[in-house]
């Protein structure tokens, strides 16, 4: 199969979006955007500085007050122009999104579809769950209302792994709920939403609705904490989730934190083993096992382990490794070369805490010279073990055993994390105690990603999540506040 | 052939295999009987790649993206390569049988991953089982 073509071979020097206009950074720090497949830089990503965040703060504050002055029906008129280019381009951001992050082209065209579900969402919610309250007589000749109003301006942090879909969680519906946003997409993975800007320059919202910085942690960090930002979406790691979240209490800012998992994944002996191991598969190996819903840890009970052990194997060992536009590869690389090194160093740990390395995926056969790992399986597992304890973020599966349900639903409960946990079972007895007991805010029945789709929250808990309202549709919540009016009239 | 194919790999063999029965019902159309019935086919086929190749871009389920093995497509492969010289008429009722099977195993696998690629090759299967019949009686006189 041929490769299918790049849209650009590279990027140039990234520039931002602020009140309508694309300008270029004074910043003199400038880190490199890479093919990770290639291992060749494609953009040069300068790094904001405070007084490049504060501007942009300052123009969206000043364009929140002519916004939420506009008609909710005109502000819909954008997103729907929105979705339009978005489908119009759908294929050429798929593949920016693979060339700079890496992942197979099938699953890139699968984030932007689910971008495009988030803003048909906010859409809808504008329409509906937007709409406020009345309750006429509450007292003689008293009548009361709730009536929601936009809060101002927010930041959207975004993470590298979801590039353009996890900041569009939150974009289109704060646009369409009537507030303003300074939006810093992921550093290492910066050019798939430099293009949605550059469709978003094209539906002509108003100047300083939504602007785009580029930076790190400093940038990060002056959007917490600038006193003209009402709050802060975050997705990324739970080190710098819990430190964004801490950040914005202390400052006194609405925040959703999604943050890291270790996602365990059940299969019961009564489970369809011919459709639980390709779901197994995708859950462990998608992605190159960078997502917060990916599996880590496999657990599998009773004397189907040998089965399911050595079709998991069998099938992990042929999944084909390449450059992401090919559309026969199987798996990409993972992001960076520190990624892959820190991979790297837990595998070497699993080795030696005792876990046995029954498929090494360090070293695989690839054309190209990037940063690939290939599957990689553990078993003789244990649960204190660091590979089934922290977050790995890449494509590294550990099996554990276990007598029964109960002891899966003890060691899920007992991680710090609680992000997802899916289970393979042909019973409903089952997967119902499953359900109930485990707590984890995403549960897979016979699924391996639970991903939430547009119209749903996206769940978390513990370690996992911070915050009280999540992304997706509590952004109504999140982006609003309710005003309580009761009036009488002589 | 690979064992196992990804959603778009195998939706790109299909959308080959139509893209050669386009060409192949199109220039037969010109020296057999049946030109009516050969020529919608050939045009049919023509829109069916446009059509699939829309949907296998935008109608993916992400979380449900899992490797797709059990089709064999070497059977089907050394049909086309039979049916190519279009000197045999009667080779493109074999093929188009043997891609109606094989589009309604597809169907079935693909259906989570995208349900409407799954219906549009179910369609393609009730659409064709007609032209089917009519180049039967056409050509074969069945």
């Amino acid at each position: 199969m041929a490769l299918l073509p790049e849209v650009r071979e590279s990027y140039g020097r990234l520039k931002f979006y602020v009140d309508g206009e694309w300008i270029d950074s004074e910043s003199g720090e400038v880190h490199p955007a890479m093919n990770p497949a290639k291992d060749v830089e494609i953009a040069e990503v300068p790094y904001s500085t405070r007084e490049e965040v504060k501007n942009a703060i300052s123009v969206a504050k000043e364009a929140f007050e002519e916004w939420r002055e506009i008609p909710l029906t005109a502000r819909l008129r954008y997103l729907f122009d929105l979705k339009n280019k978005l489908e119009e381009h759908f294929e050429e951001i798929s593949r920016i999104i693979t060339q700079n992050h890496g992942k197979p082209i099938d699953e890139a065209r699968g984030e932007m579809r689910r971008l495009i579900e988030n803003v048909e969402t906010a859409i809808s919610i504008a329409y509906t769950l937007n709409k406020g309250e009345h309750l006429d007589q509450i007292a003689t000749g008293i009548d009361e209302t709730l009536v929601r109003e936009p809060l101002g301006v927010f930041g959207i942090i975004g993470p590298f792994n979801f590039p353009v879909l996890a900041p569009f969680w939150f974009i289109p519906h704060a646009l369409v709920l009537g507030c303003t946003l300074v939006v810093k997409p992921s550093e290492i993975t910066p050019l798939s939403m430099d293009r949605a800007f550059k469709l978003i320059d094209d539906i002509g919202l108003p100047p300083g609705v939504i602007n785009l910085i580029h930076g790190g942690k400093d940038s990060g960090e002056e959007l917490i904490k600038n006193p003209d930002v009402k709050g802060v979406t975050f997705v990324g790691s739970t080190p710098v989730g819990r430190t964004v979240y801490r950040l914005a209490g202390e400052y006194g800012k609405r925040a959703i934190v999604q943050a890291g998992a270790k996602n365990f994944l059940i299969v019961m002996p009564d489970a369809d083993v011919d459709r639980t191991i390709p779901a197994l598969i995708t859950s462990f190996f998608g992605n190159t096992g960078q997502r917060c819903l990916a599996g880590a840890n496999l657990v599998v009970i009773g004397d189907i382990y040998e089965k399911i052990r050595d079709k998991f194997v069998d099938s992990a060992s042929k999944l084909r490794l390449g450059y992401g536009l090919d559309e026969d590869v199987d798996m990409g690389p993972v992001v960076s070369r520190s990624a892959m090194n820190r991979i790297h160093g837990y595998i070497e740990k699993g080795v030696e805490e005792g876990a046995r390395l029954i498929l090494d995926g360090r070293n695989p056969d690839v054309d190209y010279p990037g940063y690939f790992i290939g599957p990689t399986v553990f078993e003789d597992v244990t649960p204190d073990m660091t590979i089934a304890k922290e977050e790995i973020f890449g494509p590294v599966a550990s099996i554990i055993r276990a007598e029964n349900l109960d002891e899966a639903i003890e060691m899920i409960n007992s991680s710090q994390y609680g992000n997802s946990a899916c289970i393979f079972t042909s019973s409903g007895a089952t997967a119902r105690k499953f359900r109930r007991e485990v707590d984890c805010g995403n549960i897979g029945i016979n699924i391996g990603i639970a991903a939430p789709m547009a119209f749903f929250p996206f769940g978390g808990r513990k370690e996992s999540f911070f915050g009280v309202l999540h992304g997706q549709i509590d952004c109504v919540e999140f982006f609003t506040d309710k005003k309580i009016v009761i009036s009488r009239w002589w | 052939m690979v064992e196992s194919y990804t959603f778009s790999a195998l939706m790109r063999q299909v959308m080959e295999f139509e893209k050669i029965l386009g060409e192949i019902s199109g220039k037969m159309a010109e020296k057999f009987p049946g030109k009516k019935t050969l020529r919608e086919l050939s045009e049919d086929s023509r829109k069916n790649v446009e059509s699939l190749e829309k949907l296998v871009r935008e109608t993916v389920v992400e979380m449900t993206l899992e490797p797709i093995t059990g089709i064999d497509l070497a059977e089907l492969t050394e049909k086309f390569g039979e049916m190519n010289d279009g000197t045999e008429p009667e080779k493109i009722i074999e093929a188009c049988n043997s891609l109606s099977e094989l589009y309604a195993e597809i169907s079935s696998k693909v259906k989570q991953m995208s349900a409407e690629t799954s219906m549009y090759l179910k369609k393609i299967n009730r659409k064709r089982k007609r032209m089917i019949q009519q180049l039967e009686r056409e050509i074969i006189g069945v």
